[in-house]
């Protein structure tokens, strides 16, 4: 392609640019508006009525914003940590351990990478129910604690780090646990990442889940606060909802841009490219 | 200091058998390499002897000790690496500190943060500090303390795996194929350091190589190992003039030994490619000889030389090698010394050599001049020599 | 047998124990369950189930609102998947040499990836609103009727999709990217040597077989992203106009969840696994292949 005009590149590429980034300006300009600049006739990105003030207070007084950020941290946080102390010895025992059942356990694998959350999502439902945890940080946690990609993941990572490692490890005097710890949690530190970035996204996100398994407006993760709030509001204070998607976003985004480089090396792990 | 004694030792993959009726014993402070062309064995045994891997067959003794199911952490072995294994995430000093840490530290000494409240932690703390410190000035490598073995050269990783395995003073060191990373010039400099280091140091040396040349300048004894067997547990000088089989004869050597085929004619009497040469007592039937490039010599012609056509000469500066045809095709390739005079390719020649620097063998590949020597000795390396049936199977095998 | 050999043989099992248990109570075993609820009658909050055969099967197949769901996701996904396939694919070897402005161009673009997605869904309700929103500002440019899109039949569907394109592409580009810079330039040059000196000739050449596998997978990523089509239809449409953005998991959330008609959400769920478990199927045997390339 280097044939082509560099200039008529970065004309497109602009172009495109500025799609990608229209709604984020959209967003950010309207979340400044007063309700009356917002409905006094057409669209303009410059606020003619600064509401700033007065827009973001809304979202944090009427609506309990900052606890539904703090459940997003709380339930992405817990979802990741349990599944990294599950995934980590089983991609371990399948990447560096030669025993009777390892090839079923890794097409067992292999198979739930072919689940669809979706799929699973009416017995989950009835298990979590049978045991009274519907509505509640169990439920928005416990089934998430299983996650094959990681298995995966972490496993072909581990087959990376070359055995004679492990083994010079255990004449060294490290114990297995040890070796897991010490050596190579430490190397894995690039797909442990992956990982952690993969899951972050797949849990903030998540709205299917925490719409079926919660009513009580207390446990509720910020996808689920968001919409909460336009079905109550019947969606027309623009303001607010614009400030409430704001408040969701940009700190995402903002620790996208200071580490995008890891999330982008860890999104393109997931293709087992890189 | 230990002794290493391997009885009947074996070891298979499932179907596979890697490694059949090993004995040998290593003496304590020897310098033994195990050496045979890749998939042999060689490796699995050092894995055995280290602990790394539990033999299925036999017993294993170090130092007096049978260790069959017992730790590598527990076996007083240390073991550097043929791609050095060092920890990437360590320095230099962490590398080296990590078997000292794991031996005199205690478990709950050992937890970060929390472990340097436990009586004890600080004081052994700056005695692995000081073992570390005097063990890498005498490496040369204190000034690479604070490094990543990623900004290491290939050679200062070598030490630094080699402090790693020294610092704790192990009764045993293994080595698997330590220098096949490294260049050649560095390879060589390596080669004369690591024997000055087991002169140093005293201690066993198990070394593992496909190399020959590193086998025969830095060993006290070599084990040649093909296809999971020991073939001749011997000196190098020993293993080169006196090889037990055919194989270990073609093994060792470059240029590669001559073979030519042997019939015994009447009683003292062989048929060598046409030419009549005199055979010892326990020469019978069909087999071979074996005569090293250097030995084959051009002469006049003479009722014990073979007449053959050059065609090729090298000429490697010190020496020449020249490559003939004898007269049934038979090719040959002769070491002479560079005053020698030359012949061109082309040319018509004679080559002989002398009836002391023929090695025999018989048809099933066996040296049985070795076999009547050795007839009655106690010594262990007979030990290795395999019954009549199983040079059969070895024969068939091979 | 001496307990050091004895532990590391029981060592592997410890180690993928919790695990496999996790696996059979929250992935197998759902998997197992839903299926044989898809043959009972069975309804949330009922004691007792008897099994009914292919009848859930039978009347999903006559009831013309499955039907059109179904159509509308395979309509969807054609109109995302080889769409965000083919411009990531344009935008990735524009972006690979654009020299030091690539790693500001590829963050742009994965942006919409990033941002949460109902969050995001909510501005694209309030861009598309045709009287306060961007739309109605783009349509009195463009000098056409600002029509409400979303509460348009024939357009809701598309509009969909644009969305999806929109928040998939920058996938899609990094991952090409990924597959693009893993081309040696020698490639190029020993293509431009054999007379291949213009792009499209290049492109043919050389990139287009070269990435092929990174092709293979987006497809299939995409292909099951697009069949989980859930948040956009149920923050801006709601299933509507008249049915026109109903899609599979809809209909099996508002079965599953609404009415709770479980039988005939586990028998949507059946058929909605097998769609997307031949999809994955394909993509988790790329998977062993690169696995067994190891």
């Amino acid at each position: 392609m280097n044939k082509v005009n560099p200039l008529l590149r970065h004309a497109a590429l602009l172009a495109g640019a500025a799609f990608m980034v229209l709604p984020f300006a959209v967003m950010l300009s309207t979340s400044l508006k007063s309700q009356a600049d917002i409905f006094a006739g057409g669209f303009s990105f410059l606020p003619g009525e600064w509401a700033a003030a007065s827009n973001y207070v809304t979202v944090f007084t009427k609506l309990p914003m900052l606890d539904f950020l703090i459940n997003g941290v709380l339930v992405t946080t817990a979802i990741f940590c349990i599944q990294l102390i599950v995934a980590v010895p089983c991609a371990y025992a399948l990447a560096k351990f030669r025993f009777a059942g390892r090839k079923a356990l890794f097409n067992a694998v292999l198979w739930c990478l072919l689940i669809p959350p979706q799929a699973v999502a009416i017995p989950v439902f009835m298990e979590l129910y049978s045991i009274g945890q519907l509505n509640s940080y169990t439920a928005l946690i416990l089934p998430w604690t299983i996650s094959v990609l990681g298995i995966f993941l972490l496993r072909q990572f581990f087959m990376t780090i070359p055995d004679d490692i492990v083994d010079a490890a255990r004449i060294d005097g490290m114990g297995e646990l040890s070796i897991l710890l010490r050596v190579v949690m430490p190397m894995a530190m690039p797909a442990l990442t992956a990982f952690g970035i993969l899951s972050f996204i797949a849990h903030w996100n998540d709205f299917f889940w925490p719409l079926i398994c919660l009513q009580d407006v207390r446990y509720f993760t910020p996808p689920l606060g968001i919409f909460y709030f336009k079905t109550e509001d019947a969606g027309i204070s623009y303001g607010p909802l614009m400030a409430a998607a704001c408040v969701i976003t940009v700190p995402l985004l903002a620790v996208f841009w200071a580490a995008r480089n890891k999330f982008i090396q860890g999104v393109s792990m997931q293709a087992g490219i890189k | 200091m230990a002794s290493i004694h391997m009885n009947d030792i074996s070891k298979s993959f499932g179907e596979v058998n890697v490694l059949e009726g090993i004995n040998l014993e290593i003496r304590d402070g020897e310098f033994l390499s195990l050496l045979g062309a890749s998939g042999c064995g060689k490796s699995t045994l050092l894995r055995i002897i280290s602990g790394l891997e539990t033999q299925s067959g036999g017993s294993l003794r170090i130092g007096g000790r049978d260790v069959t199911g017992i730790s590598p952490k527990n076996r007083s072995v240390s073991m550097v690496f043929q791609s050095y294994a060092l920890y990437p995430h360590l320095t230099v000093f962490q590398n080296m500190a990590v078997p000292l840490t794991m031996r005199l530290l205690s478990r709950p000494q050992r937890l970060p943060l929390v472990g340097r409240f436990i009586g004890g932690t600080a004081r052994i703390k700056t005695e692995i500090k000081a073992r570390v410190e005097a063990l890498a000035e005498s490496l040369d490598i204190k000034h690479l303390l604070d490094r990543k073995p990623a900004q290491l050269s290939g050679g200062q990783r070598q030490r630094v795996a080699l402090g790693r395995a020294m610092v704790r003073e192990p009764e045993v060191f293994l080595m698997d194929e330590p220098l096949s990373n490294l260049d050649t010039k560095m390879r060589a400099h390596m080669r004369t350091e690591l024997a000055e280091l087991h002169r140093k140091l005293g201690t066993t040396f198990v070394y593992v190589t496909h190399d020959q040349e590193e086998a025969m300048t830095m060993s006290d004894r070599v084990a040649v190992m093909m296809q999971g067997r020991i073939m001749q547990v011997d000196t190098p000088r020993n293993i080169y003039s006196r090889p037990a089989h055919l194989r270990v004869a073609e093994f060792i050597g470059a240029p590669g030994i001559n073979i030519l085929p042997r019939t015994v004619t009447s009683p003292g009497v062989m048929d060598v490619c046409g030419v009549k040469l005199s055979a010892p007592s326990f020469v019978r039937d069909r087999g071979s000889i074996g005569i090293r490039p250097s030995r084959l010599t051009v002469t006049p012609k003479a009722d014990d030389a073979w007449p053959a056509r050059v065609v090729n000469v090298e000429d490697l500066g010190s020496s020449f090698l020249v490559h003939a045809v004898l007269a049934d095709d038979t090719r040959t390739i002769s070491r002479l010394d560079s005053r020698a005079a030359i012949p061109e390719v082309g040319a018509a020649i004679h080559l002989s050599c002398r009836s002391d620097s023929v090695i025999h063998f018989d048809a099933d590949g066996w040296n049985p001049a070795l076999h009547e020597a050795r007839q009655g000795s106690r010594r262990l390396e007979t030990a290795v020599r395999p019954t009549r049936e199983e040079r059969h199977a070895l024969a068939h095998a091979l | 047998m001496r307990w050091h050999t004895l532990y590391r043989l029981a060592l592997p099992y410890g180690l993928s124990a919790p695990a496999v248990a996790l696996m059979l109570l929250f992935l197998i075993g759902p998997v197992l369950a839903v299926t044989a609820l898809s043959f009972t009658d069975w309804q949330l909050g009922e004691t007792a189930l008897s099994f009914v055969g292919l009848r859930n099967y039978g009347s999903l197949f006559d009831d013309a609102l499955f039907l059109r769901s179904i159509g509308n996701t395979a309509l969807y996904i054609l109109m995302t998947v080889p769409t965000t396939l083919f411009l990531g694919m344009f935008f990735a070897s524009m972006i690979l040499r654009s020299g030091k402005m690539r790693s500001l161009y590829q963050t742009v673009y994965f942006m919409p990836f990033m941002g949460t997605a109902v969050a995001m869904l909510m501005v694209w309700d309030f861009v598309l609103n045709p009287t306060v929103g961007l739309w109605g500002l783009v349509a009195g440019w463009l000098g056409v009727e600002p029509v409400n899109l979303l509460r348009t039949e024939y357009l809701a569907l598309p509009i969909l999709a644009l969305i999806s394109i929109w928040q998939n592409l920058g996938l899609s580009i990094v991952l090409f990217l990924a597959g693009l810079s893993g081309i040696p330039d020698e490639m190029y040059e020993a293509g431009e040597l054999d007379g291949a000196d213009d792009p499209v000739s290049r492109f043919m050449l050389v990139t287009w077989p070269l990435v092929s596998h990174v092709t293979y997978f987006v497809l299939i990523l995409l292909a099951v992203h697009s069949f989980q089509v859930f948040e956009s239809v149920a923050v801006l449409t709601q299933g509507g106009p008249n049915d026109a953005t109903e899609v599979l998991t809809y209909t099996m959330y508002k079965e599953g969840f609404d009415f709770f008609r479980t039988n005939i959400a586990a028998a949507i769920t059946v058929i909605f696994l097998v769609g997307v478990g031949g999809l994955t199927l394909v993509k988790a045997m790329w998977l062993e292949k690169k696995v067994h390339y190891q």
